[in-house]
């Protein structure tokens, strides 16, 4: 019942968890909060039996999910976990976005506990470690680990609702809990069932065990259950952030100046306030905002606006970061961040290979362009949007609004796309302060043009590689140098501006270069950091997006200098490493992997690690009149211990298509300071003309589980340059493809 | 101010006749399963069907469809049965789902045009852009909603909205309508 939500008192517990998930590790596991009572609801007719799982009068069954919805299936991948444990029947599963509260803080990024995590996020964690007392928990969706983040907590939250049912029932037949058992929503002993809902008023949160016993066979872990979100995605229903609808609200489009969002100068907005339909036009401090009665009343209300903006001391120019690049390999400022066995002393003599390599920046071009709905009422702000991070948008907003962050409620929507882009705060803090202006409800939706232009950017990146065959044709000594500006700090100065650290070189930029499963004699890896008035996101994959690139069309260089296939050039360099080397067979011997074919079609193949998942793949091309066709990719993916079969496809088939739509297309340049691309007429898509067929073969595996929403992207561009070599013989150092003839 | 059918419904906005379609449809009648994705009629996630053909509605005046009949995915059926959205389940095909309003109505309409369509005149007559990839699994549901329609059987894998409880609790053993059960002692 509703009444028990006043009882948040049980002391916060620790629990043991079991061999099997890295024996002896302790991890600190709220049932209830210590020192804040829960903010998590339950309405009429709903128990809370602990912070993540809520059972109704009827039998169902509502999971509180903390990790946003953008496509990678965690609101069903997570409440599975739940649901597996407490023995719930899948059809009486719902979910729900968690609201703001440390206990359902990212624990993942938040303890920085998992070795390769991004340095970034290694400080962000111990920020985190260090506010989690005094403030919310950061809530942050991004770098795949909602799985490996949430397994454990998932699992006993599951297994302390379980028992709590079993001891409710085990008081009505006289029987010893321990002997009770849950299935498909019912408490069973020896033939005698009571439903869940039967059970549910009678239990008590304080008799939860610390270590509740978990299962040895999981029942819905493992299988490819059903999407929740799908049923809502085929018939309009889905409420995505642009569907947010409000009494009495208006609409919103903006503008914004040069990339690095200089301060609004001067508007002239004569032609546009007081005109039919418009409520307002609003400046501020880095934009100007038209609003409404309809989104295309402000937009092309916009369009009548003039608007001037202050002019940045470096206006961003794609010539002159390609020069600061060139510069920045030739020059003496790189830092390295491995160095093992004199590797650069060891480039002499015979079997020297080198080449250089290119990336430009791309944009996220998530579907959904950037939103969020704001209403100021009673004092308090509310606001609606689609984001990876209530916690970074709450903090955003009440800073920018001047409303304290318990007077600012962020009620998370379905992400029409993510991919990193949305866990910036910008257009959840537009949207505010327009709402604030106009009194008013207010939806703002970019237009496409501002969200192309405006994106937070992957940044361009060139690396030269050197290394020297060995007269056993291995790789006796490798190199790398990659030239490329900071995510980490762009991202930090704009979402944590306390915490932004320096732009000099960092490990994080080089993530997939630094450590590779190949034993190589020696190895160096550098960075050398630029600076660029372009502001850096997160896109997905990260550094991995281009160091994969790099990496895998080296090694195929190295391969072909060598004179053996790339494919037994790769596994004699995976001694040491049989999950990478039992990936690749499996990716290799599914597509019958042969190298160059007939007729202008051939395969290539690369492996690579990203977010605790090997993935290899295998990319058939046909080129023909000089054009390259993707006609199949086959994918191995061990991403450790799976928990729906069929979302890890999903995410496969999703990053190869969405890594192919960047190699072939993907570019974004500047000139002036502004991007020259604004739409899908430049900034190309991946069409369903262009999309391979794509084959995904899960390795079975019982290690801890990975990340699958990144790590099909990054190999699928070396894959095809190196298949497009072996078709032709041309070697694509940069990217994309488009404009290039090939033969 | 022009007239036409919504979903079988009369409707006469109130909005400039320059008004594109997709922005009447969604901010005068809040039909917002129909998306904005581009503006410029590339991307696919405003179609909506004019007269039974798929379209960009952000591509279409409001002042230019007098007297038409306008279909959009909401109107597609009002209970998830059209056998394409039952394919779209079977097929598990959404990941974000932002774009698949507007591929299912691009593919109701080729399916009305082809309706045994081979794999190229899938995949080059839905030109909708999907961002998550979704696309193999898209020609696999079309072809497999084209045979359903064929054979006359759609699948049926999930309850229609608005399943009441006590219909839900006959299929589902854990359920229970407590309007149903008897007061507790």
């Amino acid at each position: 019942m509703a009444s028990k939500l006043n009882l948040p008192t049980v002391n916060r517990r620790k629990f043991l968890i079991g061999a099997g998930v890295g024996a002896g590790l302790v991890i600190g596991y709220a049932v209830w909060p210590r020192d804040r009572a829960l903010n998590w609801t339950a309405r009429e007719g709903e128990t809370l039996v602990n912070g993540w799982v809520k059972i109704d009068s009827s039998g169902r069954v509502i999971i509180a999910v903390p990790q946003a919805e953008m496509g990678q299936g965690v609101y069903t991948g997570l409440p599975q976990i739940l649901a597996d444990e407490l023995g719930a029947d899948w059809r009486t599963v719902g979910v729900e976005p968690a609201p703001l509260h440390p206990i359902y803080a990212n624990t993942y990024i938040a303890t920085g506990m998992a070795a390769g995590l991004p340095s970034m996020l290694q400080g962000m964690g111990r920020w985190a470690l260090t506010e989690i007392a005094e403030r919310y928990s950061l809530q942050l969706t991004g770098g795949s680990n909602s799985v490996t983040s949430y397994f454990d907590t998932l699992r006993i939250a599951g297994a302390s609702a379980r028992v709590l049912l079993c001891m409710a029932a085990a008081k009505q037949w006289g029987v010893d809990w321990t002997a009770c058992d849950t299935a498909n929503g019912f408490v069973e002993h020896q033939g005698k069932k009571l439903r869940f809902a039967e059970l549910v008023d009678e239990i008590d949160p304080a008799e939860a065990p610390s270590n509740p016993p978990l299962r040895k066979t999981p029942r819905l872990i493992g299988r490819s259950l059903p999407r929740l979100d799908v049923p809502s995605k085929v018939d309009g229903s889905a409420r995505f952030g642009t569907d947010v609808r409000l009494p009495n609200m208006a609409y919103a489009a903006v503008r914004a100046g040069h990339v690095d969002g200089p301060e609004l100068n001067e508007v002239d907005s004569t032609e546009v306030r007081g005109q039919p339909g418009i409520v307002g036009v609003v400046e501020g401090p880095d934009f100007v905002a038209v609003v409404a009665d309809t989104w295309w009343g402000a937009r092309t209300g916009l369009d009548k606006i003039k608007a001037t903006f202050e002019t940045p001391d470096t206006l961003a120019s794609s010539v002159a970061i390609g020069k600061a690049l060139d510069d920045a390999l030739a020059g003496d400022d790189a830092e390295a961040f491995r160095d093992e066995n004199d590797a650069a002393d060891k480039l002499t003599g015979q079997g020297i290979v080198q080449a250089t390599y290119a990336v430009p920046f791309l944009a996220h071009a998530c579907l959904e362009p950037m939103t969020a709905t704001a209403r100021i009422v009673d004092g308090r702000c509310e606001l609606w949007a689609p984001t990876q991070s209530a916690s970074l948008v709450n903090w955003a907003v009440a800073k920018a609004t001047g409303f304290a962050e318990s007077d600012v409620t962020v009620f998370p929507t379905l992400l029409g796309g993510g991919f990193g882009r949305k866990a910036e705060v910008d257009a959840c803090v537009q949207a505010a302060l327009i709402a604030q202006e106009v009194e008013r409800p207010v939806q703002l939706i970019w237009t496409r043009e501002e969200d192309t232009r405006h994106d937070k950017f992957r940044p361009a990146a060139k690396a030269r590689m050197r290394a020297k065959i060995g007269g056993d044709k291995r790789v006796a000594a490798w190199t790398s140098r990659i030239a490329v500006p900071n995510v980490g700090p762009s991202f930090m100065a704009r979402n944590l501006p306390s915490m932004a650290g320096g732009s000099g070189p960092d490990a994080m930029a080089l993530e997939g270069a630094l450590h590779m499963p190949y034993d190589f004699g020696a190895v160096r890896v550098e960075h050398a950091a630029i600076e660029t008035p372009v502001p850096l996101g997160f896109w997905r994959s990260v550094g991995h997006s281009y160091t994969a690139f790099f990496v895998e069309s080296f090694i195929d260089e190295l391969a072909q200098a060598a004179g053996v296939d790339p494919l037994t050039f790769r596994l004699r360099l995976l001694a040491k490493s049989p999950r990478h080397a039992e990936v690749l067979r499996t990716a290799a011997a599914e597509a019958g992997f042969m190298g160059a074919g007939e007729d202008g079609s051939a395969q290539g193949i690369a492996l690579h690690e990203s977010f605790g998942s090997i993935v290899a793949q295998v990319v058939e091309v046909a080129v023909k009149e000089g054009q390259v066709q993707v006609v199949r990719v086959t994918c191995a993916v061990d991403c450790g211990r799976v928990v729906n079969p069929d979302i890890v496809r999903q995410q496969m088939e999703g990053g190869i298509i969405f890594g192919l739509s960047a190699a072939l297309h993907g570019a974004i340049t500047f000139a002036n300071g502004v991007a020259e691309q604004s739409n899908f007429d430049a900034y190309p898509l991946l069409s369903m003309a262009e999309s391979p067929e794509i084959d995904v073969h899960i390795v079975p595996s019982s290690e801890t589980p990975g990340g699958v929403g990144e790590p099909g992207v990054p190999p699928v561009a070396p894959a095809l340059a190196n298949a497009v070599f072996a078709a032709t013989g041309l070697r694509v150092r940069d990217l994309p493809f488009a404009g290039k003839k090939l033969g | 101010m022009t007239r036409f059918t919504v979903n079988n419904n009369p409707v006469e906005y109130q909005l400039p006749p320059d008004t594109p379609l997709l922005w009447a449809l969604r901010d005068a009648s809040n039909l917002t399963g129909t998306k904005y994705g581009c503006g410029i009629g590339i991307c696919g996630a405003c179609t909506v069907h004019i007269d039974g053909v798929a379209q960009r509605s952000c591509q279409v005046r409001i002042g230019d469809i007098e007297g038409t009949f306008i279909t959009t995915i909401e109107g597609l059926s009002d209970d998830r049965s059209h056998p394409l959205q039952q394919a779209w389940i079977a097929e598990n095909v959404p990941q974000c789902g932002y774009c698949q309003p507007g591929m299912i109505m691009a593919a109701a309409s080729l399916l009305k045009e082809t309706p045994n369509p081979s794999d190229a005149d899938v995949k080059n007559g839905i030109t909708n852009l999907c961002r998550c990839g979704t696309y193999p699994r898209i020609k696999k549901a079309v072809l497999r909603a084209a045979k359903a329609m064929q054979g006359g059987s759609a699948d049926a894998v999930v309850a229609p909205p608005n399943t009441s409880l006590r219909q839900a609790a006959r299929q589902v053993p854990s359920l229970t309508d407590p309007a149903d059960s008897k007061p507790k002692d």
